[in-house]
């Protein structure tokens, strides 16, 4: 995807509140019509990154760029343009679902009769037609986090920007957001979506990892994968492979390192898992050893996130 | 256009939907001022505090027969709860409060005023209360005034009754110049002599009967300050010593033999003259009730107000008003905090909503909502109260709306300041009790010293109990410069709080 199709840009973009550096250095740039999540341990500057995007705080250093203006230039109809989702709770709690709906419609002028069908459609698409008419006060918290999702949606924004949509809640409805933030996607909107749920940039186009301040990673989640363990990884499981076995891979092409801590398996790591498999197997077979299974293994991203981290902690 | 419309119309939508969710909220806003004015309606009496009092006279006193019975007869704020010689006693019984005055009369009083003193009375009491403290020192003043009137009432009682035995004075005087008229005539110097000594006697004896009752005309006379013709006072005063002096003059004419006989006889006339002149002022003095010389005048009072009201009523406007400022300054005080903690705020900083559009937006919510409060509020005083709209509705609604705005500009600026709930309460109850003290809700603003009256004016409610009043009581259209200090505070404050709440929406 090329420069000029980014929806956000941040040049080496830092925010200190008195003295602290909340965020530091951050570059990343976020293209039209993907999912970026933003992803990191909890203060580690995740909603203040979103807040310079938003116009709600103003960088100390660096430049920011959304949909190709400053966020201090925003007009009212560039604003009308970005959804934002924040972190905190910011509905009425004594008005109802409905109205809570119409309230943020009404904030960016959306008019009564071109309201109605996209009312429905939210509240359909957020499973809260049914609750229409409760207090916000009287419904789950998760679907408190779902209305305000349909609120950031009301007026149709092509950037959407969700602050830890899915903080708090379960499992089962987290899966039901993301597959939300997929069906906004297919509709050609981007998303910057920021999460501690490490295991959720699965669901993203790009990941930005951050910790302390700092963006560690900005890529794809199978790129970072690979970055966290210097390559890909080939799981093999062959009764009797042992750490005498690990001079048996040395003519794998592309091999990394060997890892046989666990009796009857080795992780392999390679540059490319699908090149590496067959060399592997063959090296098994010399050896008299009978593989019974080989696979590509992608380890979880709480996994990754641990050894970036643990990475850019050895770097620094 | 459109767009600017719909984001301000959002919060008029959402604030209504707010309230009408809070039922309580609703029926405490309407009915609570309703109500307040309703029991101060049943419960107030409107009448002076009732005083205990204890009386401690020296022992022996005749001053304590006397004390029971002018307690009956010296009105009801005063009642008399024991006579006793106990100084010490009435004192703890005061400071128990088992009663709320001790008079005590000095033991030397008698002699006291026998040797032209005046005597002290001493009023023992144990408020705090300026107010009460100060009430009881009139309601002394006074009793002490009508004691004192009562006194002089009966020495003029006795002063008209000893006039009364001055028809035998006189009719003696008029026999001693007949007397002395044959005596002269019949060249009897020494009886003559004999009669005008007699003469002497009686107009001696006429001058000390009618002598009190002229001091107290004179005294009266002497108190209006009036010029111009002498009164019966000066009269009988001066008919008495010309009495006395052509009575002197004849005897040594007399003895000099000096005059003719039509001399002496046109002096006796002279004399019998006066002495006609003086049975007429006596006559005239005796005529005039006691409590007329005591007290000449009294007063009566006559208002040209349109309409003389209750207490409840008087209290009516002034009333809706303050509860109507404290209403518009609360919620408005509490808008922006409460968006601020849930983050709306945050929320509207991103959206297209300017600080403009939200504020204007709140400020026409409320508005609308105080307005419809308040048309409520004065349909039930109006139909349940009986308190009159004696001017134009016109002039109601502008005086009202106008204080609503200034009001929610009192409370716009609070809630831009205030960085939590409690604190925009505690700002607002402040307004509530500047607005008691020095709106002239309680204390008139008269009573302020001209650098302390400033806030008077710098509070909506000052100028809103004015303008009610006038408009509702007296019938008057509304002071123009008040309902323009009204406006200009509330565009004043408008722009404050646009100003403060236009900087926090700024990026940090």
């Amino acid at each position: 995807m090329s420069e000029s199709q980014s929806v956000i840009e941040m040049m080496r973009v830092s925010k200190t509140f008195a003295g602290f550096p909340a965020v530091q250095d951050v570059t990343l740039s976020v293209h039209e019509g993907e999912i970026f999540g933003f992803i990191g341990p909890s203060g580690c500057g995740k909603t203040t990154t979103v807040r310079m995007l938003c116009g709600v705080y103003r960088p100390s250093e660096g430049l920011v760029r959304v949909l190709g203006t400053r966020p201090e230039e925003f007009d009212q109809e560039l604003r009308a343009q970005i959804g934002y989702m924040p972190q905190l709770f910011a509905l009425y709690p004594t008005l109802s679902v409905r109205e809570n709906l119409d309230f943020a419609a009404s904030l960016y002028g959306v008019g009564w009769r071109s309201r109605g069908r996209q009312r429905r459609k939210l509240l359909e698409f957020v499973e809260l037609w049914d609750h229409q008419n409760k207090l916000a006060r009287d419904i789950s918290g998760g679907m408190q986090r779902r209305l305000e999702l349909a609120c950031s949606l009301m007026h149709n924004p092509a950037l959407i920007f969700l602050d830890e949509p899915t903080a708090g809640i379960d499992p089962i409805l987290r899966a039901k957001f993301w597959q939300g933030f997929r069906e906004l996607k297919a509709e050609g909107r981007s998303l910057f979506v920021t999460t501690q749920y490490v295991t959720e940039s699965e669901y993203c186009d790009r990941v930005a990892i951050m910790n302390k301040g700092r963006l560690i990673a900005v890529d794809t989640p199978d790129n970072l994968r690979k970055r966290a363990f210097e390559g890909e990884i080939v799981l093999v499981r062959a009764p009797g492979l042992g750490h005498r076995h690990r001079s048996l891979f040395s003519g794998v092409p592309g091999l990394r390192r060997v890892d046989t801590s666990v009796a009857d398996q080795a992780r392999v790591i390679v540059e490319e898992a699908s090149t590496a498999m067959p060399h592997i197997v063959d090296a098994l077979k010399s050896a008299g050893l009978n593989p019974e299974s080989l696979e590509e293994y992608k380890p979880p991203f709480d996994d990754v996130f641990v050894a970036l981290v643990g990475k850019e902690h050895v770097d620094a | 256009m459109l767009n600017r419309l719909i984001r301000v119309s959002s919060f008029v939508r959402k604030e209504f939907a707010e309230v009408a969710r809070q039922p309580r909220l609703v029926l405490s806003l309407i009915l609570g001022p309703f109500l307040i004015l309703l029991l101060f309606g049943i419960g107030y009496s409107g009448e002076a505090r009732v005083l205990r009092t204890e009386l401690v006279v020296p022992p022996g006193s005749p001053l304590e027969q006397q004390a029971k019975e002018y307690s009956e007869s010296l009105g009801k704020q005063l009642r008399l709860v024991g006579v006793t010689s106990n100084e010490a006693e009435a004192k703890r019984h005061l400071e128990q409060r088992e009663v709320d005055a001790v008079v005590v009369v000095p033991d030397d009083s008698l002699d006291r005023i026998a040797r032209g003193e005046q005597a002290l009375l001493t009023l023992y009491h144990n408020e705090i209360d300026p107010t009460q403290s100060g009430y009881i020192g009139y309601f002394g003043r006074v009793y002490v005034s009508e004691v004192n009137r009562r006194i002089l009432l009966h020495l003029t009682q006795e002063a008209q009754r000893r006039a009364g035995e001055s028809q035998t004075e006189i009719q003696e005087a008029q026999d001693a110049i007949k007397q002395a008229r044959a005596a002269i005539t019949s060249g009897d110097r020494q009886r003559a002599r004999d009669a005008l000594e007699r003469l002497d006697s009686s107009t001696t004896a006429l001058a000390g009967l009618v002598g009190v009752s002229a001091g107290v005309m004179q005294g009266v006379k002497q108190n209006l300050g009036e010029q111009g013709a002498p009164s019966d006072a000066d009269t009988l005063l001066d008919n008495v010593q010309k009495l006395q002096a052509d009575s002197a003059e004849l005897r040594q004419s007399l003895d000099r033999q000096d005059q003719s006989l039509v001399v002496w006889d046109a002096q006796l006339r002279r004399m019998e003259g006066n002495l006609s002149q003086i049975d007429t002022v006596i006559q005239h003095l005796r005529s005039i009730p006691a409590s007329v010389l005591v007290s000449p005048f009294t007063t009566q009072t006559r208002t040209v107000a349109p309409l003389q009201p209750s207490f409840v009523i008087f209290y009516a406007p002034a009333v809706l008003a303050l509860i109507l400022q404290h209403m518009a300054v609360t919620i408005s005080a509490l808008s922006l905090v409460r968006e601020r903690l849930l983050g709306a705020i945050e929320v509207f900083r991103v959206s297209p909503v300017s600080p403009m559009e939200t504020l204007t937006g709140k400020y026409l919510s409320y508005l609308l909502m105080s307005i419809v409060i308040a048309a409520i509020l004065t349909l039930l005083l109006a139909t349940l109260l009986k308190v009159p709209i004696l001017g134009r509705w016109q002039d109601y609604a502008a005086g009202l709306v106008l204080m609503l705005f200034a009001s929610l500009g009192v409370g716009f600026a609070i809630s831009a300041i205030s960085g939590s709930d409690s604190q925009a309460v505690q700002l607002s109850m402040i307004v509530l009790l500047a607005s008691m003290f020095f709106s002239g809700f309680v204390l008139p603003i008269s009573a302020l010293v001209w650098p302390i009256r400033v806030v008077s004016y710098l509070l909506p409610v000052t100028y809103g109990i004015i303008t009610l009043q006038d408009v509702m009581l007296r019938g008057m259209a509304p002071s123009v410069p008040y309902l323009l200090a009204l406006l200009g505070q509330g565009i004043i404050l408008f722009i404050i709080s646009l100003l403060i709440f236009r900087r926090q929406f700024v990026r940090a």
